[in-house]
């Protein structure tokens, strides 16, 4: 069978005996569920025994590219990293841009799946058709930046790396897997691969992939970046600052949450601002495979107590994580603790929600600085490097916070819960929902917990000036949050960046992938967004059947009135704009898919 | 005429070199944003909703009555799609 665009090849590696099969996947299957996050909910769904334990060797750890990745489309160099979560005991794809994708379909597959458990530190190679495993004993224990350069001098420069670094080996809760720099960060994918005792996987490949109809591939691609270049975000902003595009912006309208989300305005933040970044720390661009907006940056703190510093970034999480959430306002305290999470391998998102959260604690007494060791509290620096390293080690209250804010919640009580800033056990990022209510919708219903990469309601509630919405009002906010989840999904699931849709029209997304594939449903932009459908309603059949807990967000969001900014005196209303989202979804008032939307979705 | 803060964010900030100005104008939104490309002698006012949008106290510009009031803050920002 003749594939376009796809290997149309399936890797699955049994790291419990060290063997492997190589399998078809169907072109209905394909069709369907797209590829990435797609196929590896499809896979994991049918495959994963329910119920079963996140770091048992039961969970599968998949590795999913998109019929785009690796291609001559813009911004295509996609993959996700899918599992039942550690740190929230549902779905969790965990999406990184870089060079891993499209090296695994260089290599011959479009997925990667991992089963079982090595009963020793393995790293896996994958060289074309060859498949082999070496130990990992001298791997155990080194950081991510080591790991990828010993790595690199044993295989070869050509040899792309994902590995983790000692936070999944303690298969802290919070880890992520690291390569080449870009993270898959979320949810803790790393603590995954620790479980599986795999260090690190080592792609190679030289094939090539077949194009359905070169000819309209060139031609809508040549419209694609032209489109990116005359974009005011990708061939503007974007460039220039990366994701801190939004830092001043997001603080000027009282969406930049403060000490662990007290506030919402940053008196400092002119400090963090993304020109400060730029002006102060940038030292090169960097882009991920085929992409010419270049978003990523490498920075260098040039002076200052932790001058010499440097991280690839800082990324707008980080700048709030490590800046306003933690009452930070030295970009070079940013700059050391976003490196220190990727030479760890964790999530900089959740540590630094987490730490602002204890640092909470102690301003309320329910921590004790006498029993930290030294004084957590928000504004010193030092001791936010400080816990960021304790948590990558797993020392001291480190390894109570390395299981996350709900967990570290829980075995602290006198209501510590209700400041704990997550959804599902996950972490929420830097936007405060009471100064966008849309944003609290995508929070309460995203698949994966707190997260703003399912939608994103911010863009027509404030920084766009088509498809406007009131940030304080509930008025189509249901609606474009189910739209924006499917179509992200579309875009996850096609080995596209995200950000390409800032420039790019779904329509221009589907030509390209029907010019590439073939596959005559992509033809039809209505059918592929029903596929984004399919998929956002399998990930929640998927989260139904592990007992996912209720759609909503932390008391505070709720019940406490945001006390500064332009929204003062905003709760989220979740309550109506929830009902009114089950209600387009198709699910019924406890948010379960009705079996005639399960019907047309071809999910019976 | 209301004295107002002016804030220039990201690629508008690279593009005046300015972080933000005080300075009294027209309380009709379109008449001060030609007054401010005056003041900082670019034309910016042409790149409205092409390559930045305006927040006035925080909210986009089009949500609100385009009238300035003494104390407002007016920020430039540039379009964007997400984080």
């Amino acid at each position: 069978m003749t594939y376009f665009g796809y290997t149309g090849k399936r890797l699955t590696v049994n790291l419990t005996d060290q063997t492997w099969t190589v399998s078809e996947l169907s072109q209905d299957l394909l069709s369907s569920y797209i590829g990435g996050k797609g196929l590896a909910a499809r896979i994991l769904y049918d495959e994963l025994e329910a119920g079963c334990g996140p770091l048992s060797p039961q969970n599968m750890l998949v590795f999913a590219t998109g019929p785009l990745t690796g291609t001559l489309a813009p911004l295509s160099g996609r993959m996700v990293v899918a599992a039942k979560s550690p740190l929230t005991g549902i779905w969790v794809d965990s999406n990184a841009g870089g060079f891993l994708g499209p090296e695994l379909k260089k290599a011959g597959y479009d997925v990667l799946v991992l089963t079982g458990k090595a009963s020793n530190p393995l790293t896996l190679i994958i060289n074309g058709d060859q498949i082999r495993f070496e130990s990992a004993d001298r791997l155990w224990g080194l950081d991510t930046e080591e790991t990828h350069k010993v790595l690199k001098q044993t295989y070869g420069q050509d040899f792309r790396i994902a590995c983790i670094g000692p936070a999944g080996e303690r298969l802290m809760p919070l880890s992520a897997i690291i390569s080449e720099m870009r993270a898959f960060g979320r949810a803790g994918v790393g603590a995954v691969m620790g479980s599986k005792n795999l260090k690190a996987v080592a792609v190679h490949g030289q094939g090539s992939l077949q194009v359905f109809d070169p000819e309209e591939f060139l031609l809508n691609n040549k419209e694609a970046y032209n489109e990116l270049a005359i974009s005011p975000d990708t061939g503007g902003g974007r460039p220039r600052y990366g994701t801190n595009v939004i830092y001043s912006a997001m603080n000027e309208s009282g969406v930049h949450p403060v000490h662990n989300f007290q506030s919402s305005v940053f008196e400092h933040a002119e400090d963090l601002s993304e020109e400060r970044m730029r002006a102060d720390l940038v030292e090169k661009d960097k882009a991920c495979f085929g992409c010419p907006v270049a978003c990523s940056k490498f920075s260098k703190v040039k002076k200052g107590k932790y001058k010499g510093n440097y991280a690839e970034g800082p990324e707008y999480e980080n700048s709030w994580a490590f800046g306003a959430q933690c009452g930070n306002n030295d970009y070079g305290a940013v700059v050391t603790a976003e490196h220190l999470c990727d030479l760890y391998g964790m999530d900089s998102i959740s540590t630094g929600n987490v730490i602002g959260f204890a640092m909470e604690c102690v301003q309320r007494g329910i921590l004790k600085t006498e029993d930290i060791g030294y004084d957590l509290r928000f504004g010193n620096t030092e001791a936010m490097i400080r816990m960021v390293r304790q948590i990558g080690k797993g020392e001291g209250y480190g390894r109570l916070l390395g299981q996350g804010s709900k967990a570290t919640a829980a075995v602290l009580g006198n209501g510590a819960e209700d400041f704990a800033m997550q959804v599902k056990g996950l972490e929420l990022p830097a936007y405060d929902p009471r100064a966008v209510y849309g944003m609290g919708l995508a929070y309460a219903t995203s698949d994966r917990g707190g997260c703003h990469l399912r939608s994103w309601p911010i863009a027509p509630e404030i920084l766009q000036t088509h498809g406007r919405m009131d940030p304080y009002s509930i008025e189509f906010k249901a609606e474009f949050v189910k739209n924006e989840q499917d179509m992200i999904s579309v875009v996850d699931s096609s080995g596209m960046c995200l950000f390409a849709t800032f420039a790019l029209s779904p329509r221009q997304i589907v030509r390209l992938m029907h010019a590439l594939t073939g596959i005559a449903s992509f033809l039809d932009t209505n059918k592929v967004l029903e596929a984004g459908e399919r998929i956002y309603n399998l990930t929640r059949l998927f989260n139904l059947r592990e007992g996912v807990e209720r759609d909503t967000l932390p008391p505070r969001l709720l019940t406490e009135e945001l006390p500064d900014g332009p929204g003062k005196g905003n709760k989220v209303p979740l309550a109506e704009m929830l009902e009114e989202y089950y209600l387009i979804r198709g699910w019924d008032e406890n948010g379960q898919p009705l079996r005639e939307k399960l019907e047309q979705l071809g999910l019976v | 005429m209301p004295r107002i803060t002016v804030k220039f964010f990201a690629t508008v900030r690279a593009k005046t070199g300015l972080s933000s100005l005080e300075i009294e104008v027209a309380p009709d939104l379109m008449e001060a944003l030609t007054e401010i490309d005056n003041h900082v002698g670019i034309p910016l006012a042409q790149g409205l909703d092409q390559e930045f949008t305006l927040l006035v106290n925080g909210r986009n510009y089009l949500l609100g009555d385009k009238v300035l009031r003494p104390n407002d803050r007016l920020a430039y920002v540039t379009l964007t799609g997400g984080g």
